[in-house]
């Protein structure tokens, strides 16, 4: 679940250091948690989490496993923090704190995290360019981006997408590599487009691997991007099936 | 001597127009693709000064139109750009309007008409005295 516009007060505990921060993206298993302060991949962490008059505080334990940087002027970086060993009794209580929260962010527009897999430099950036024009109509679309396949697997480590668009020729693994990882990590809620310039054998490599949708290159991501923003919101007006 | 950065898949269209703007006077740089377009962006952030870029809008990789406008949105590119394409002109008109670049040029007009519009676009003609 993505709650970018919701502010979940997170007390870090790391050694002698008190951080205060907030969170910025909360699953049952790792939230995300902004701040400038110094932590490293494979800090473990004590954590307190809480949402005033909604919640009882929840403190656990948590291991740093990913540091994205952020951009922009006053973005700090997002810490992933993945819970370490919850108890049942936790569980519970994550549970309904990402249910209230679903439920706060049910008046938000409907969001789809799109995730795309492209090692020309040039194609990453008119993604991400494109991704910050996108008209407001009713569904937003937020776009990371992975130059290789280790990168990307990171990312699907430590965030939930809605759609990965997967190069075939990247510079550690072919594309229909990642798409079938994905598919035996169990990813099955995330539909994955392959696409290439390499005709009908790309196109049979993506769907052997699972990919549920094959695009020759060059994709318009324009035209994407609106089906996309389309389908996001037709899905949040059903509901849940 | 202006230079001008010509990006098109067709290895004949490169020499014949890559060709005709060289003997108008032009000093031409030629990209196939975008390993070849990304190369010659490295070397213009050395040293390189381009005066146009024109650029193919259907291309194996990537939309031409596309790349404009990450090179103006991205980049922050103020070089002129304007697509060179056999595409209709309605429908070049619309690519560039949204890439917010400077324009297009058909290539159904003919080398000749192509040579006089980059020729206007580079030497637009001084303006009349007060």
């Amino acid at each position: 679940m993505l709650c970018e516009r919701m502010v979940l007060r997170a007390e870090v505990s790391h050694g002698q250091r008190e951080i205060v921060a907030h969170t910025t993206e909360l699953t049952p298993e790792t939230a995300v948690v902004r701040t400038d302060e110094p932590l490293a991949t494979g800090d473990v962490v004590s954590l307190r989490l809480s949402l005033r008059e909604l919640l009882a505080p929840i403190e656990l334990s948590a291991r740093v496993t990913a540091i994205d940087p952020g951009s922009g002027l006053g973005f700090f970086p997002g810490v992933t923090l993945t819970f370490e060993g919850p108890t049942p009794e936790q569980r519970d209580q994550l549970a309904r704190l990402v249910g209230s929260l679903d439920g706060e962010a049910a008046n938000e527009p409907p969001v789809c995290r799109i995730l795309v897999v492209e090692d020309s430099q040039l194609m990453r950036e008119h993604v991400e360019t494109r991704a910050g024009r996108v008209a407001d109509d009713g569904a937003r679309v937020i776009v990371d981006t992975a130059d290789s396949v280790e990168r990307a697997l990171e990312l699907l480590e430590t965030r939930t997408y809605g759609l990965a668009l997967v190069d075939l020729f990247l510079p550690d693994r072919v594309g229909d590599s990642l798409v079938r990882t994905i598919r035996e990590r169990g990813l099955d809620h995330l539909a994955v487009i392959g696409c290439s310039i390499g005709g009908s054998s790309a196109r049979e490599s993506f769907l052997e691997a699972g990919a549920d949708l094959y695009l020759d290159k060059p994709v318009k991501v324009k035209d994407l991007f609106a089906t996309v923003q389309r389908l996001t919101l037709l899905n949040a007006r059903r509901g849940p099936v | 001597m202006k230079r001008i950065l010509l990006m098109d898949d067709s290895e004949i269209f490169l020499e014949v127009i890559g060709r005709a703007l060289k003997q108008a006077g032009y000093e031409v740089i030629i990209a196939n693709d975008l390993a070849s377009f990304q190369k010659v962006r490295e070397k213009e952030a050395e040293d390189l000064v381009l005066d146009l870029v024109l650029m193919d809008v259907q291309m194996p990789e990537a939309f031409g139109d596309d790349i404009a406008m990450t090179l103006r949105f991205a980049h922050d590119v103020v070089t002129p750009i304007y697509l060179l394409s056999s595409l209709s002109d309605h429908e070049l008109h619309e690519r560039a309007n949204e890439a917010q670049i400077d324009g297009f040029i058909s290539k159904n007009i003919g080398v000749e008409r192509i040579i006089e519009k980059v020729r206007r676009i580079l030497e637009p003609a001084d303006p009349p005295p007060a």
